[in-house]
């Protein structure tokens, strides 16, 4: 058995209900928020080709498990790999392409180009600034800037509540510092 | 009480958006983007690592965009997942072709229809199967058949473009409107795909279906087609 076996979260079969349509309508739609989240610069239809390909891919695994339901979480868990191997596969496109189609993927309420170029510098040295940070620090405002609260912070490093809320409050303060030292003040 | 005042909501957001932003356009057109193992990641943000190896990703993350992109993506799924999860009896979901019946598969028929009245998720990819651009190859697959065209069940032949060499292989993917697999066909050597009538018995003539091609070159790459429709004339 392998580890991906063992990991397996196989549910009991349970009769059919209204409410399964509904699962993957939202599979997909939260799947599409995502990636619309994080890649949004993308063209929509891209980004619905990507997900439509992920949704296959899933559709694929659930198929190789012999069609027995699978706990929510599990297909979630296959979304998410599917959609970052499709990411990194187009990824690899000239970067001449890429830039047309995201010249063109910019909405109406896009951030002007002066603006979204000085978000793009500030972002560069977000990651400079982090490099230069204490240890225990930059993974706080590591997990903090990748969207977690302090209190999740702290679950997934392991720390108190009060270790964390410390990590990260200082740690956002070194950020600043650092991004106004090099002019960056955000 | 903190020592530390609370940081400003909306200025540690401008942060998350500035860092995203920069990380993105790190990747855009990035070749060598390393293998990353986003299953791990998956586990990390739930909560299911011991805490050394979650703060190892975020090492990785702080410093590699991919890893944090990755890390952003399953943040997001993971905060949709509760209310997924609330709101169906034993946290199931079940592809049409399961055991789950009509109500999933209408509700689907449902959301493609949207999906295709919109012109939201099917694309015409580009002309050729390798075009150039700026001196480099830039590697796709396009269907050969056009988009809704009306295909026999006699003679139903889906046709691509190659990739170039004669080592890649095609894995192709049939399935109906709503998502049911009814043909797969992996390591096709050629670009084509005769579909037995076998795989479409008890499908009724017009009805739509959905096919796209996975290619595989030799060094690992994985180009993959548009989704097209087609219906069956008879």
């Amino acid at each position: 058995m392998t580890d991906r076996d063992s990991a397996l979260p196989l549910a009991a079969p349970v009769p059919s209900l209204p409410s399964e349509g509904g699962g993957y309508e939202r599979l997909r739609r939260d799947l599409s928020r995502a990636v619309a989240t994080v890649c949004p610069s993308w063209l929509g239809d891209r980004r619905e080709d990507l997900v439509q390909t992920a949704m296959l891919k899933v559709m694929a695994v659930e198929r190789s498990e012999g069609n027995r339901p699978l706990a929510t979480s599990y297909l979630y868990r296959v979304a998410h790999s599917a959609v970052v191997d499709e990411i990194r596969s187009r990824r690899r496109r000239p970067e001449t392409q890429l830039e047309e189609e995201q010249m063109a993927a910019q909405p109406t309420d896009a951030p002007t180009p002066d603006d979204a170029a000085r978000g793009r510098e500030i972002g560069r040295g977000i990651r400079g600034c982090l490099q230069g940070m204490k240890e225990e620090r930059r993974v706080a405002v590591t997990f903090h800037l990748l969207g977690h609260s302090v209190p999740e912070a702290a679950r997934l490093a392991g720390w108190t509540a009060k270790q964390a809320e410390n990590l990260v409050y200082r740690g956002l303060a070194d950020l600043r510092s650092c991004l106004v030292g090099r002019g960056l003040a955000p | 009480m903190s020592e530390w005042p609370p940081p400003d909501h909306a200025a540690v957001e401008a942060l998350r958006r500035a860092w995203a932003a920069a990380d993105e356009e790190a990747l855009t057109g990035a070749t060598g983007v390393a293998e990353i193992d986003a299953d791990r990641i998956w586990r990390a943000v739930a909560g299911e690592l011991p805490p050394a190896e979650a703060q190892e990703i975020a090492e990785l993350a702080a410093r590699d965009p991919a890893v944090a992109q990755a890390w952003r993506l399953a943040h997001e799924l993971h905060a949709a997942l509760p209310a997924a999860e609330s709101t169906r009896r034993g946290s199931l979901l079940r592809f049409p072709g399961a055991a789950a019946g009509a109500p999933l598969r209408w509700a689907l028929v449902a959301t493609l229809a949207v999906a295709l009245g919109t012109g939201l998720w099917l694309r015409l990819g580009p002309p050729a199967g390798e075009t150039l651009r700026g001196g480099e190859a830039v590697l796709a697959i396009t269907p050969r058949v056009a988009d809704g065209a009306e295909l026999s069940r006699r003679d139903l032949v889906l046709r691509w473009t190659p990739l170039p060499g004669s080592e890649a292989r095609y894995t192709l993917r049939l399935t109906t409107g709503d998502l049911a697999l009814l043909a797969e066909a992996r390591d096709l050597p050629a670009a084509e795909y005769r579909v037995p009538p076998s795989a479409l018995a008890g499908v009724p003539a017009g009805s739509t279906l959905l096919w796209q091609v996975d290619g595989r070159l030799p060094d690992g790459r994985v180009v993959s087609s548009s989704t097209s429709r087609l219906t069956l004339s008879d």
